[in-house]
């Protein structure tokens, strides 16, 4: 991995920004940003549904992308459905499943907004019981076990957390949910983008991700089983989603189109695929390696000066570096690393406010890192809240 | 909350300069009358301006830190310093526009507004002694001659020195005030040649021979015209010359010394009411020291015409 080369693709770390909230969106390549371009620049067109030549150039165009992206997670082109982002996937599946009352669904104690909130409007709206399986240092299997029933129809967890970068022994989650009758959507948010993954192999039903946090533009993912996806009613209805419509009736197109409807976000698409293709070239595995050197080094350098979330063990926590110093304001540490040295992290509830909440916290720091973070700048990172610990 | 304070004022100066300071002093004012509701992810004003000034100390970081540890303390004696520097320039201000000098009326001291002095410079006399200030209406064996018409109500008695830059510097406002009051102000010029400065006195003197052949205005003038002229006795004769006058006559009465006593006495009465410089002004019981601005002597003057119609 040439960090050199890299940091030449991205242009915005010219301007001595240390960026290390990657976690919440990454930078994006001049590769990905030029391909955005060649859409605006050469083909600006509708995709999908024109006989002219720059309209077909977008079908093949988006055609493309959706098999790099199916490929990339070892999906079928049937199964990936172009959403705005992580939380409109789970939100789809939300609304697509239609829960009745008394049907169970578990989640893990550390989810994101987007991965509660709208099962809470399904218990709201239609009765669904919602289970939490305490999720600390780690995912209570025990408990899980313990909590799936005949009613359960759908678990629902996060595969790797925003908070502190821990992941929930998934292999282990998706077997005793299958068993049990379960179907399984995973919050890929956060695990798609640092780790290889085979949907396949994996066995999850559903598995949401967003572009906007692996290099690609704003925009989402979700794959979901071709069977279930078959039976499934589209969440959003409108143009491109039917195969013919009446006054009175209509006829659904089959999976994807059924589920993205209206014109689409081409632009995000392609750029998606591209941002893809420069991961591959790069190697995730290279930079799963580069981000757990990263870690480590943090680790061992600020452990006992900062209180870290999540375990000690910088394998288990990825790319994620969340802690707290003293009885500070997140907030405020996130302040002075911008004022002093032009570094951004992340500071607040990272939108898990149920767990901080749980655990009488205001919030944490959070730093996360990606390809392009130099050990230069977890230096420097660490040199910066070593003089906070020491004298705020 | 006290940084809010702090804040609010700040942020609504700099508003009126930049748009983005708007939207702060309008969080500042939320924040002091507390009606926001911090979302989990957001920080408040307080924390982002704490943050931004311990953030840009950190190079240095145990200041830092003692920054952060009494940020209340040191946000109140901000805002105490911030509150007493405004009523301060606020003061000055007002000062500046009565006086001509932010610091009061007979302040020399240094002014923003005026950075120079220029309009506090006085040149004072190093033979002064300390006198007691007599009234002025001692001064009433009226000797000195008088500009503008002599049935104006008002005197303005002004005691200057020809070699002196700032009795000079005085002129045009003096000119402006007689103009502007024609028929209302007249001004009687008193001798008080400052002893250090070359050829003050003898200045003085020729003056007074010139109105003996009726020219002192235009002698008076030619003096501070081209400030410098007068090297040797002969240049006040070159002088008489140009104005129109005879040389030989004017020649006659300086070398006689007529007016020496004359000047003397004139200087004698100012040191009595306490002149210590040039020009100083005197109108009835007001005093004006130094080369001031046509709006201080306006409002000397108004007030004292005030009273002559007054007690009419
Ligand atoms: C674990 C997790 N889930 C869901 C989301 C929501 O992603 P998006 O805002 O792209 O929908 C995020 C984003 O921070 C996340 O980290």
């Amino acid at each position: 991995m040439n960090l050199e080369e890299i940091r030449k693709d991205f242009p915005v770390l010219e301007k001595g920004i240390i960026y290390l909230d990657s976690a919440c969106m990454s930078l994006r390549p001049l590769p990905v940003i030029n391909k955005i371009r060649e859409y605006y620049e050469q083909y600006p067109a509708c995709g999908g549904r024109s006989q002219y030549s720059l309209g077909k150039k977008v079908t093949e165009e988006v055609e493309k992308s959706r098999k790099e992206i199916a490929e990339f997670i070892s999906a079928k082109e049937k199964e990936i459905i172009f959403t705005k982002n992580t939380t409109e996937g789970i939100n789809l599946v939300a609304h697509s499943l239609g829960f009745r009352p008394g049907e169970e669904i578990i989640i893990s104690g550390k989810e994101h907004n987007s991965n509660l909130l709208p099962w809470l409007k399904q218990k709201e709206e239609h009765g669904a019981i919602l289970q939490v399986i305490p999720f600390d240092q780690e995912f209570n299997l025990e408990e899980f076990q313990k909590k799936l029933s005949r009613k359960t129809r759908l678990v629902s967890v996060v595969y790797t957390s925003n908070l502190d970068g821990t992941s929930i022994p998934i292999n282990e989650v998706i077997k005793l949910a299958h068993e049990n009758g379960s179907l399984v959507l995973l919050d890929g948010a956060q695990a798609v983008p640092h780790q290889k993954i085979n949907a396949k192999k994996m066995g999850a039903d559903f598995l949401a991700f967003s572009g906007h946090k692996m290099l690609g533009p704003s925009s989402g993912v979700l794959y979901g089983r071709e069977e279930l996806l078959r039976q499934m009613k589209p969440f959003i209805v409108g143009g491109g989603t039917v195969k013919d419509s009446h006054y009175h009736s209509a006829e659904w197109d089959e999976s994807p189109a059924k589920f993205e409807a209206g014109l689409q976000d081409y632009a995000g698409v392609i750029g998606l695929a591209e941002a893809i293709k420069y991961l591959k070239k790069i190697g995730l595995d290279e930079i799963h390696e580069h981000e757990i050197l990263l870690n480590k080094m943090m680790t061992e350098r600020l452990s006992g000066k900062v209180k870290l979330l999540g375990p000690l063990a910088a394998e288990k926590r990825g790319g994620i570096f969340s802690f707290n110093i003293k009885e500070l304001d997140p907030h405020l540490i996130a302040g002075v690393l911008d004022k002093s040295k032009k570094i951004a992290v992340r500071s607040g509830a990272h939108c898990v406010h149920s767990w901080f909440n749980q655990h009488h916290l205001k919030g944490s720091v959070r730093a996360s890192f990606y390809l392009y973070n130099t050990m230069e700048e977890a230096k420097i990172f660490c040199e910066e809240v070593e003089k906070i610990a020491q004298h705020f | 909350m006290v940084l809010c304070i702090v804040a609010l004022p700040v942020f609504l100066l700099l508003s009126l300069f930049s748009v983005k300071y708007r939207r702060l002093t309008k969080e500042a004012w939320h924040c002091l009358s507390r009606t926001v509701m911090l979302r989990k992810c957001e920080s408040g004003l307080d924390t982002r301006i704490k943050a931004e000034v311990t953030g840009s100390l950190m190079s240095w970081p145990k200041i830092a830190g003692f920054t952060y540890r009494y940020f209340t303390i040191l946000s109140w004696l901000f805002l105490i310093l911030l509150t007493a520097s405004f009523i301060l320039s606020a003061q000055g201000v007002y000062n500046y526009w009565q006086y001509g000098n932010c610091n009061g009326p007979d302040s020399t001291g240094f002014c923003v507004f005026d950075p120079l002095g220029e309009n506090s410079k006085i040149s004072t006399s190093q033979s002064c002694e300390l006198v007691e200030k007599e009234p002025i209406t001692a001064l009433t064996n009226t000797t000195g001659f008088t500009f503008g018409e002599p049935t104006a109500e008002l005197t303005i008695i002004e005691f200057g020195c020809y070699s002196c830059p700032y009795t000079l510097h005085a002129q045009p406002v003096i000119q402006e005030v007689l103009e502007k009051y024609k028929g209302q102000v007249k001004l009687e010029f008193r001798h008080f040649p400052i002893t250090t400065h070359p050829w003050a006195k003898e200045s003085a003197e020729a003056a007074e021979c010139a109105q003996d052949q009726g020219k002192f205005a235009e002698y008076h003038q030619l003096l501070f015209a081209e400030p410098g002229t007068i090297k040797s006795e002969e240049d006040f004769f070159n002088l008489a010359e140009k104005a129109g006058m005879d040389r030989g006559k004017l020649k006659e009465c300086y070398l006689s010394q007529k007016y020496t006593s004359l000047v003397e006495a004139d200087f004698q009465e100012g040191l009595k009411v306490g002149v210590q410089g040039t020009p100083t002004f005197f109108i009835n019981n007001q005093t004006i020291v130094g080369p001031k601005p046509f709006k201080t002597f306006k409002k000397v003057i108004e007030e004292e015409l005030d009273k002559i119609t007054k007690t009419r």
